[in-house]
């Protein structure tokens, strides 16, 4: 019996960011490609790219240019990326340009020509860009269809990995035979939604090869093209043993008590709560706390310059300044126009791996959606919580903070955030008692560890923030208006709960409107206007007019 | 109007004196020899049509510059007449020639960068190095 073995492909590295993942680990070696897409989709820089990281001496790149941008103006383009090697020109690459041949319209001079260029230079690397323009010169689609053939089967037998770049509209993958040849397609589309500009890759064939299918989003910039992945590879994080059980100080004294000692280490916490709570000032502590013991920390902001992140942290908090000095602290300014969020993200995670960081604060969370291209947002909770995902698999700790609006009665984040993206939710509310607002903390969630479920005041101070101690005697605080618990042993004789609750406010107030005393008490509808007729009936209450209302107050005992 | 620069001067000084030390030609010869190597060189990478439009418009500039060269046109694949009279007009051939590649090259660089356009055009002449200030 004879083992059958499999020719094994060679995956060529693209050289192109991001873009190996997506088709499954390389380019092929000796595929016959095609690279399509609409004017400015990044076709021909995608091509050069991958030309100019692939030649070398040993295996040139031969770039033949055809119909399309003139080669003095490619040349003169090409420079302004940083993939450009000058060096390259003319050894390890070689442009050739074929405008004359093809304005003969003979596919056979065509033919002619590049075959004896591909003899003679014998290249790793072929591009025909653009192929249409060849495609032009062809009498019929049977005399284009031959002469793709006789092209791919050359390529192939001298060894050469072949782009063919090409104006194409997915309308013609069904007709045009170049579709059918081809090995592997590379589709780049380019399209505005609303007011932003979004480029997108897809492979949506490349023969033996385990591609990552969907639409990636990518970015051209003075680097050349970075691809974003869909999906990130899986990172699975092991745990080390010193790290078991073992939680990151908040760098707020009373909230580690709360739970059992800061933030599980490798999880991610959520600060959820309405400008002006001290989100950021969370933010803050957690990474100089870290820093104190040497840990490694990112900022990522968006909004805020960092310069005026950092003065706002001198005012309130700890000032990280100098554990920038350090080296310890990097702040990520992530505010651009079209900001993508893998793009972001990436940005994060890179610097995570540069820096070896253990504790990342995104700050915040609504902001970043913010500065998000709109076609972007709807991406927004798949890509986070990937990329949270990975974060954690590097062993860092994340705590993101996010805006709400507080609306009292209610609780509800962003549509594109849910609380289910962390492992920790703190929750941060202003309360209002009698007459004053205090800010208010619970640990509503702590998926591995226990916590403390009281709700207690805190306050920022010039030296920190200070968690005071639970919130005693009132109901429904995180709604914002807190009502004031009767217990049912302090249950006047003869009334029941709720008359004995409005009775105690309005001995407190001294007089009140029905309003007034629905709004502390939360007796509402037909109750309140019952219990108070029977207040009155009873001769705990008098009633008086003012003004056109009907107010209430205390009687003074006879006797 | 363009000026070429020192470094794109003295290169194609030392590329003049290189081909006439060469022999074979004759020094009304030279500027013609010198734009046909060029289009052999260049002519696949920036293709016929773009040399025949980077000459022409040298060409322009070349005149401009030395009003006794007023004769000179382009022809196609790097070709120029009117050197005959230009060299009856008493301009010695290799100035003619200096004065054309000059601008030529001149061009060039403003069109693909100084690094660039000299990497090329050493390959044309490989052993030429130009004279130091």
């Amino acid at each position: 019996m004879t083992t059958r073995r499999n020719p094994t492909i060679g995956l060529l590295p693209s050289g192109v960011p991001g873009l190996d993942t997506v088709l499954g680990g390389g380019l092929p070696e000796y595929s016959f490609n095609l690279i399509a897409g609409g004017p400015g989709a990044g076709k021909t820089t995608l091509a050069q790219q991958i030309v100019f990281s692939r030649a070398s001496a040993e295996a040139p790149g031969l770039y033949f240019t055809v119909l399309g941008e003139p080669p003095l103006k490619m040349l003169r383009h090409v420079q302004q990326y940083s993939f450009f090697d000058k060096a390259k020109i003319g050894e390890a690459v070689r442009f050739v340009n074929l405008s004359a041949e093809a304005m003969e319209h003979d596919l056979g001079s065509i033919m002619k020509r590049m075959l004896a260029e591909i003899e003679e230079v014998q290249p790793g690397i072929v591009v025909v860009d653009s192929f249409r323009t060849v495609a032009h010169a062809s009498a019929s689609e049977a005399q284009l269809q031959e002469f793709m053939q006789r092209l791919a089967l050359h390529l192939t037998g001298w060894q050469a990995t072949t782009f063919l770049v090409g104006e194409y509209e997915s309308a013609e993958s069904h007709s045009n035979p170049i579709f059918t040849i081809a090995d592997g397609i590379i589709w780049l589309t380019q399209s505005i939604e609303r007011n932003a500009s979004v480029r997108r890759l897809q492979v949506t064939k490349m023969r033996a090869c385990a591609t990552m299918p969907g639409l990636h989003t990518f970015l051209i910039s003075s680097d050349g093209i970075r691809v974003f992945p869909r999906i990130l590879p899986r990172t699975e994080r092991r745990p080390r043993a010193h790290e078991k059980a073992k939680h990151a100080s908040t760098g707020v004294d009373g909230l580690d008590a709360m739970m059992s000692g800061g933030i599980p280490v490798g999880e991610s916490a959520l600060f959820v709560g309405p400008s002006g709570s001290g989100k950021s000032a969370f933010a803050r502590h957690f990474i100089a706390a870290g820093a104190e013991a040497g840990e490694p920390g990112i900022v990522a902001v968006f909004e805020e310059h960092p310069g005026e992140y950092l003065s706002r942290a001198s005012a309130f908090g700890p000032n990280l300044a100098s554990f920038i000095k350090r080296g310890l602290v990097e702040v990520l300014y992530l505010r651009s126009l079209d900001l993508t969020v893998d793009e972001a993200l990436a940005a994060v995670r890179l610097a995570v791996e540069r820096k070896k960081a253990q504790r990342v604060a995104i700050d915040s969370l609504s902001e970043f959606e913010l500065a998000l291209a709109p076609s972007y947002r709807d991406d927004f909770r798949e890509s986070l919580f990937r990329t949270i995902s990975a974060l954690n698999g590097l062993g860092a700790t994340v705590l993101m903070t996010v805006d709400i609006v507080q609306s009292f009665g209610e609780f509800g984040l962003s549509p594109h955030i849910t609380e289910f993206l962390a492992d920790v939710l703190v929750l941060q509310r202003y309360i209002e008692i009698e007459g004053t607002l205090e800010k208010v903390l619970a640990v509503v969630k702590m998926r591995t560890s226990r916590h403390d479920t009281s709700v207690r005041r805190y306050a920022i101070e010039s030296s920190g923030i200070v968690v005071g101690e639970p919130i005693h005697g009132y109901g429904g605080v995180l709604t914002g208006v807190p009502l004031v618990r009767v217990q049912g042993a302090a249950t006047l004789p003869g009334l029941t709960r709720d008359e004995t609750m409005i009775l105690r406010q309005l001995d407190e107030l001294g007089e009140a409107d029905a309003r007034a005393l629905s709004r502390r008490t939360g007796v509402k509808g037909s109750a309140l206007p019952l219990a108070l007729e029977r207040l009155r009936q009873l001769e705990y209450v008098n009633t008086l007019r003012r003004k056109g209302l009907t107010r209430y107050r205390t009687r003074t005992p006879k006797g | 109007m363009i000026e070429p620069r020192p470094s794109v001067t003295r290169f194609v000084a030392a590329v003049v004196r290189a081909e006439l030390a060469r022999g074979g030609a004759h020094d009304s010869d030279v500027a013609q020899r010198i734009l046909t190597r060029l289009c052999q060189a260049l002519g696949p990478l920036i293709g016929p049509a773009g040399f025949d439009v980077l000459l022409a418009r040298s060409l322009v500039f070349t005149r401009r510059a030395h009003p006794v060269l007023a004769g000179i046109t382009a022809g196609p694949r790097g070709t120029i007449t009117g050197l005959d009279e230009a060299a009856r007009a008493s301009i010695a051939g290799q100035e003619s020639a200096i004065a054309i590649a000059s601008h030529f090259s001149e061009l060039l660089v403003m069109l693909i960068g100084e690094d660039l356009a000299m990497r090329l055009l050493h390959n044309v002449w490989p052993g030429v190095e130009e004279e130091k200030k």
